[in-house]
């Protein structure tokens, strides 16, 4: 009986052995065949093929923006059958903004997308070659409008000089006098941010107590932006009170000179940008307000512009993207859901 | 169909069967692992192929430009045919680039180089064309865009070659660490299933070996005598299960065969200790006969002295009696086991005789034989006694006309023999204690003249081994009595 119950005993015992092997060893195959796959998929990535391969080129000082702008043309692009590509962006040889577009029309893309410079001729030419070769050209922020691009989309440098005008009115003293000095870039996108000037300059006339005074900062590396604004602050005879950035990497340069040499509280930063550092400046009280761009809608109306030309042959000649005040008053926004 | 069911429980074939589908596991999980190793492998072979490409791309445009620079220097056709040599090698290699826009870096890089090396080799080609035409400012201003050309192609490829390289690398890690994941489970599986196997032979040899343990336990029973054991359960249909069924019905023949040893042995025994009794009934009759006798040989010439004395006198009836008793009384002196029942018959007259004489022919007696029933053979001393009986307890006493007949008939293979007389009667406790089992041995005293019923009753049953054998009919008193005898009838052919 007991030898019996010992032998139902050790056949549940073997049974049940049995089963909990099988089951490892499924397992153990299912987890290994999903690893295989998983390398096979390594190996052979599937990829989703498009009708248009645009090219963006810019030069490479303006950076963080022309990513965030190019994120948003791709993402758009991408819902339209077509893909963007920043030429040479693994590259190491450091390539001109020509070299570049050069390349882009080499590699038969359907379209560029390029950071305009009416300084520039041979861009200009190239802007024409393109055309000539059925390429259509895009400018964005900056304009080459000698040439025969097709679109241009950018800000209306107009209002962005009114909005940032409005901003240095309330900064400025109300009785005292008020040093204004305006940075500007004399290498690249000279023409907006003179028309931006001529819209601060507007809103002042009737202010006699503000003193604006101009500053080309003619580098265009990120240390020689920052060595030109450190001498502004340090070595002008007098001291401005608000510091007025027409593009965004001054506006970067100028907050992180007045906040290491300890100037926050004498001197007022506003500006062009977009990026969190910026935000969180403002959050901070370190900068008191910027005006940005809506970096998607760019990133649209660029794609739409391309598409449109690809599609009609022809196309609007400016796109203009909407732009904001940020100051500390409306900066959470943007900080949750950086635009 | 029995023999194909048979072969399908046996031992050798459920060994086969998990043998055969261990192995069949073992090798369909060694397949499956040496397949996907396999690939695995292939794949391996295949992450650096890309990079091979485009080292060999960068070599072969380094080439393309330098034969072609050297043409353009002196024009040596031998260094234009390597040029084209390596212009068709690089074309080759430009097919397995990708040529579609699509959502990979590296795949647009490569198809940007596919286009601009279209562009770079219709460049040096017209380079090489425009030195043939000896046109030096286009063959210059070609030759000086080959040069940029080639820059940007060399840096595309170089790059490309560095982030493929890098991803590649990531790849192969990964095919690497599916190897190794691999290598790992091939152990795993070989081990379960090693500990498999070694489950099911033990639980096959269990299964073989449990039932033979318990045969064996059972044949131990057997030989140390205990026979009775229940039937073996036959709980498998293979070999053990034939070998359990063939000791269950071998325990159960031993157990018929002893038991009809057995049955034998009684048989035996029965027979022997019926053959004493008739032995010891025999010798119980003749004692009981012989005790009133003296010396008969001496009573048998001293009789046939008197009869011949008689015969001399002319006493012819002395002759007579006397001559008679002589032959009742040698007839007791014989010693037959069986007698025919003439003979019987005949001791019969010889007593009625004597009885007649002595008793002046108070008693009449008279026989009826149906012929042919006079060779019937039948024990000896059956007959007398029960007329001897009928003398004494029957008609003695009364005072009418005594009568005592005998008579023989057959009847359904049956020899009847009817004693009957005319006197008192026999009670019927008397009849029942006569049929009762009680000794005839212990009743003799009883019957203090002579042979008693029982003592013939009991001789016959014994001699034809069957109890009805006589029956004794009396009405009533003073209705006389009828004593039958019932004998088998044999012709007399046996020789009892």
């Amino acid at each position: 009986m007991i030898k019996s119950r010992y032998n139902k005993l050790l056949e549940v015992l073997i049974y049940t052995v049995i089963i909990i092997l099988v089951i490892i060893t499924v397992i153990n195959l299912v987890v290994f065949n999903y690893s295989i796959s998983d390398s096979d998929n390594n190996e052979k990535k599937v990829y989703h093929s498009y009708k248009y391969h645009f090219g963006m080129v810019y030069s490479n000082s303006s950076g963080n923006k022309w990513k965030e702008i190019y994120n948003a043309a791709n993402e758009y692009a991408m819902q339209n059958d077509a893909y963007v590509e920043i030429i040479g962006e693994n590259i190491k040889q450091n390539y001109s903004k020509e070299d570049l577009f050069r390349i882009a029309m080499l590699s038969g893309v359907d379209g560029i997308i390029v950071e305009g410079d009416e300084k520039s001729d041979e861009l200009n030419i190239l802007i024409n070659e393109a055309y000539e070769s059925d390429i259509p050209v895009v400018t964005v922020m900056t304009d080459a409008s000698e040439s025969k691009r097709s679109s241009f989309v950018g800000l209306g440098s107009y209002d962005v000089g009114k909005q940032l005008g409005g901003q240095m009115i309330n900064l400025s003293k109300k009785n005292d006098e008020t040093h204004v000095m305006v940075l500007m870039n004399s290498t690249n996108g000279y023409q907006e941010q003179h028309t931006m000037y001529q819209a601060i300059a507007e809103s002042i006339s009737a202010k006699d107590n503000i003193l604006v005074d101009t500053w080309l900062v003619s580098n265009d590396n990120e240390f020689g932006v920052d060595e030109e604004v450190r001498d502004i602050i340090l070595n002008l005879r007098e001291e401005p009170d608000i510091m007025i950035c027409l593009s965004d990497n001054i506006t970067e340069s100028a907050y992180q000179q007045v906040v290491e040499y300890n100037k926050v509280s004498s001197i007022d930063i506003i500006g062009l940008a977009s990026s969190e550092i910026v935000y969180d400046a403002i959050n901070k009280n370190l900068i008191d307000g910027v005006v940005s761009f809506d970096k998607k809608m760019m990133g649209n109306n660029i794609v739409d512009a391309l598409l449109e030309y690809k599609n009609n042959g022809y196309v609007n000649e400016y796109y203009m993207v909407d732009t904001n005040l940020v100051t500390k008053s409306n900066v959470g926004r943007y900080l949750n859901n950086e635009e | 169909m029995k023999s194909r069911r048979n072969f399908y429980n046996s031992i050798s074939f459920r060994l086969v069967t998990i043998f055969t589908s261990v192995m069949f596991i073992i090798m369909i999980v060694n397949i499956y692992i040496y397949l996907n190793v396999n690939r695995i492998v292939d794949n391996m072979n295949t992450v650096y192929d890309k990079n091979f490409v485009l080292n060999n791309m960068y070599q072969e445009l380094q080439q393309i430009q330098g034969r072609m620079t050297e043409y353009l220097e002196n024009k040596n056709t031998d260094v234009m045919e390597e040029y084209y040599k390596h212009a068709q090698n690089y074309e080759q290699y430009l097919d397995e680039l990708n040529q579609e826009t699509v959502d990979d870096k590296n795949l647009l890089m490569e198809k940007n180089i596919y286009n601009i090396s279209l562009e770079y080799l219709k460049v040096t080609e017209n380079s090489i064309d425009y030195k043939r035409g000896r046109n030096i400012v286009k063959y210059r201003i070609s030759y000086d865009r080959t040069t940029v050309l080639c820059g940007y192609l060399l840096d595309y490829i170089d790059q490309l070659n560095n982030s493929l390289f890098i991803s590649s690398s990531t790849d192969y890690q990964t095919l690497m660490d599916v190897l190794r994941q691999t290598q790992r489970l091939s152990v795993g599986l070989l081990l379960i299933a090693i500990i498999l196997t070694i489950m099911l032979i033990m639980f096959a040899t269990n299964k073989i070996t449990s039932p033979l343990k318990k045969l064996a336990k059972f044949a131990n029973e057997i030989a140390g005598g205990n026979l009775d054991i229940e039937p073996v359960e036959i709980s498998t249909k293979d070999e053990v299960g034939i070998v359990t069924n063939a000791f269950n019905k071998m325990l159960s023949s031993i157990r018929e065969y002893i038991e009809q040893i057995k049955e034998n042995m009684e048989r035996e025994r029965v027979l022997k200790e019926k053959e004493l009794l008739m032995d010891t009934h025999l010798k119980e009759a003749r004692l009981n006969y012989l005790r009133a006798q003296v010396d008969p040989h001496f009573l048998f010439n001293t009789l046939n002295a008197g009869a011949q004395l008689a015969m001399m006198e002319d006493a012819d009836r002395t002759y007579n009696y006397i001559q008679n008793v002589a032959q009742f009384y040698r007839y007791n002196v014989r010693n037959n086991k069986a007698v025919s029942l003439k003979e019987e018959i005949n001791l019969v007259d010889n007593y009625m005789y004597i009885i007649g004489v002595r008793y002046s022919g108070d008693i009449h007696y008279s026989k009826r034989i149906e012929e042919g029933l006079d060779s019937v053979t039948v024990p000896p001393m059956i007959l007398q006694p029960i007329v001897e009986n009928s003398v004494k307890h029957g008609v003695m006493d009364t005072d009418w006309q005594k009568e005592i007949s005998v008579s023989v008939w057959l009847k359904e293979d049956n020899v009847y023999i009817k004693v009957h007389d005319n006197g008192v009667g026999i009670s019927e406790d008397v009849i029942e204690s006569i049929f009762s089992s009680e000794s005839a041995v212990t009743s003799t005293e009883e019957d203090s003249n002579g042979v008693g019923l029982k003592n013939v009753l009991n001789r016959l049953r014994l001699f034809y081994g069957k109890d009805d054998v006589m029956d004794i009919i009396s009405e009533g008193p003073d209705k006389g009595t009828d004593i039958i005898l019932i004998i088998p009838y044999d012709d007399g052919g046996s020789d009892v």
